[in-house]
């Protein structure tokens, strides 16, 4: 019973990898960036989470579209008036780039917020939901279902509406996209902005899950990376299935296989980029 | 004292470096500055920070290979600083069950043997270009300081027994004062000169990668990777050698850092922490990206700015805030400096502000 609790976990853990994936990928697709500040932005939502609920005492999921919203705007003014600036250099210099704005933020909240472990745990974080032998935390649940009701969003956004044809228009071709009318810079800012909501989200789950300090989110962003590559660059099925099998890679990797799971994501990494580079959903465009 | 030498030696190596000057005036620019350089440990009282100025500028000249030179925007040479540290304390250690070898054995053995490590990873990951190749090495660097803690290599019973401890932390010997005839060296001066002889390999090497046909090889790579290889150019195998180069440098400067360290505990980790990443980098970005003089200038810039910030506030200030400092530094020179200070020395550019307001609306949407 034990090995299908370790499923049961690695699968909720995956919703959230997959969300945090989601972000990545719709950045990385639309504009060609990887965006490095990815893991610092799940940071500062874990905190602000963290403080809404310890200072003024409101419940971790209440504070979801809080996190969302202040993230969103971050991203969108990052994008606007710096990324935007650089967008048609080097790779080197965008990677530098969020790179710079992970190290930056991850140093302030260091200074600001101390490097000490912290966690938002309301009063059900140790109440379980049980299934027979089996336990389902209340916070993990409620992590699953915002994480799938958000990619399923996302999709239908991206699918239905004419600001998602536009964002998807763009990451299509970007010179024929201007000439249909559309603005590329705030075509940008938006997809970055929502890439950072959805960082958002993820932060503000996990800092109910799991205790966290500053400096232990820079796994995040090869973490997003495997993730993506793993289900395929433009595809939010793939980014599902992409994290879902890391949570399980993640579970049973530090319980049977390796104590260092990092290692163990780096190899299975490796392996797919040498083995099959389009991963196992990728297509061109973004679905 | 120890800022006037960065001061002077940023000031020669500019001599020494700008092209437009006559080659007799770069040469003695050159010399005046090596000068400058060995005499600094009997000017200054403490060289404690031009070590790591010139440790750190090895290391900075070791991304340069693979970073500037071949265009591969590699992101986890820490992890070769750090496993070359790491390697040199394993055959160094006086800890029982180690060699205790003297460090002119540990460190160059290191260097080969992280280098060979480098060559492996080099193969797999060097298939990979663009985002993939950055992000891999990331993964690099990520992964590195979880290997050296698997118990299946490294524990009680793995491949190489404790070889990096295994639980015990492993430590260097203490530097010794130095006789060489009648030349005296106190310990401190002559692990400074060992630093120096590090960022002199690095400059070295660089010399002679500028003017042969292997480096002429790395350049048409990044310039054009098809065309490199429709020339004749082996490129696989130019760019698992440039990345070997690469790892070596990192290595060197890496494991005589250990030996100062002296005791490879949790300040020993903390070689493969991101800022270590994000330095050698950022110091050839200052200077200039795939250039002789560009990771030379760029250290002493950045290790003249550190000096100046100590000597202007209390050191407890200065430390808390020296990563965001250090970061800041980074967007603002991507942002407004992009070919860095070369662009001022190797150019007819001025210095204005026309300059970085142009830099930087250069490349947006």
């Amino acid at each position: 019973m034990d090995f299908v609790q370790h499923i049961l976990n690695g699968l909720l853990q995956g919703c959230i990898l997959a969300l945090i994936g989601l972000g990545f990928s719709l950045v990385w697709g639309i504009l060609n960036i990887i965006n490095l500040a990815h893991a610092a932005f799940i940071m500062l939502a874990a905190y602000l989470t963290y403080f809404l609920w310890a200072g003024l005492g409101m419940d971790p999921f209440f504070t979801l579209p809080i996190s969302m919203i202040v993230l969103f705007a971050l991203g969108y003014g990052l994008q606007r008036y710096v990324i935007n600036l650089v967008m048609g250099a080097s790779i080197l210099t965008t990677f530098l780039l969020t790179f710079g704005f992970e190290s930056l933020l991850v140093n302030l909240a260091l200074r600001f917020f101390s490097a000490d472990t912290r966690q938002s745990r309301p009063l059900y974080a140790n109440s379980a939901f049980a299934v027979g032998p089996l336990y389902v935390p209340y916070t993990q649940l409620g992590a699953l279902v915002v994480a799938l009701a958000l990619t399923y969003l996302v999709y239908v956004f991206l699918d239905r509406t004419r600001t998602g044809s536009s964002i998807r228009a763009v990451g299509q071709d970007r010179v024929a996209a201007r000439l249909m009318g559309i603005d590329i810079g705030s075509t940008y800012a938006l997809t970055f902005g929502i890439g950072a909501a959805l960082a958002g989200a993820s932060g503000t789950l996990l800092s109910t899950t799991s205790g966290f300090a500053p400096n232990q989110f820079g796994t995040y962003n090869v973490l997003a990376f495997s993730v993506v590559v793993l289900g395929g660059l433009g595809s939010i099925p793939g980014a599902l299935i992409g994290g879902l099998v890391f949570g399980l890679v993640y579970e049973f990797g530090g319980t049977y296989v390796l104590s260092q799971r990092d290692v163990l994501i780096f190899a299975i990494l490796i392996l797919v980029l040498v083995l099959r580079p389009t991963g196992l959903l990728g297509r061109e465009g973004y679905r | 004292m120890n800022f006037l030498i960065f001061l002077a030696g940023t000031a020669l190596a500019i001599v020494a470096a700008r092209p437009l000057t006559s080659v007799t005036v770069r040469r003695a620019g050159t010399t005046a500055l090596f000068a400058l350089m060995a005499c600094a440990p009997f000017v200054s009282s403490s060289t404690s920070i031009l070590f790591d100025a010139l440790t750190a500028m090895c290391i900075a000249y070791g991304w340069n290979v693979i970073g500037g030179y071949t265009g591969y925007a590699a992101f986890g040479n820490v992890a070769y600083l750090g496993l070359g540290a790491f390697v040199a304390a394993g055959f160094m250690s006086r800890q029982p069950g180690h060699l205790a070898w003297p460090w002119f054995v540990g460190i160059p053995l290191a260097v080969v043997i992280v280098s060979i490590v480098a060559g492996a990873i080099g193969v797999v990951v060097l298939r990979l270009r663009g985002h993939y190749f950055s992000i891999a090495t990331l993964g690099v660097g990520v992964a590195m300081p979880q290997v050296i803690h698997a118990d299946a290599a490294f524990g009680p019973k793995g491949l190489f027994p404790n070889f990096f401890g295994g639980g015990l932390p492993l430590n260097f010997p203490l530097p010794q004062d130095v006789k060489l005839g009648s030349l005296a060296l106190d310990a401190d001066r002559g692990l400074y000169y060992l630093g120096l002889l590090t960022a002199l390999a690095g400059w070295a090497l660089t010399l002679r990668l500028g003017k042969s046909k292997f480096g002429y090889g790395l350049i048409a790579i990044r310039e054009n990777e098809e065309a490199a290889e429709v020339m004749g150019v082996d490129t696989t195998l130019s760019k698992v050698y440039a990345y070997m180069i690469s790892a070596a440098l990192a290595a060197l400067g890496g494991a005589v850092l250990g030996y100062k360290l002296t005791n490879m505990t949790t300040e020993a980790e903390a070689l493969f922490s991101t800022s270590n990443n994000l330095q050698m980098i950022i110091i050839c970005l200052i200077g200039g990206v795939g250039t002789l003089w560009g990771p030379w200038i760029g250290a002493f810039i950045l290790f003249g700015i550190q000096e100046a910030l100590r000597l202007l506030s209390s050191s407890q200030e200065f430390l808390a805030w020296q990563g965001v400092i250090f970061a800041l530094l980074v967007v603002l020179v991507v942002l407004f400096l992009p070919r860095g200070v070369m662009l001022f020395v190797a150019t007819r550019t001025r210095l204005t502000w026309k300059v970085f307001a142009r830099n930087l609306v250069a490349h947006r949407v």
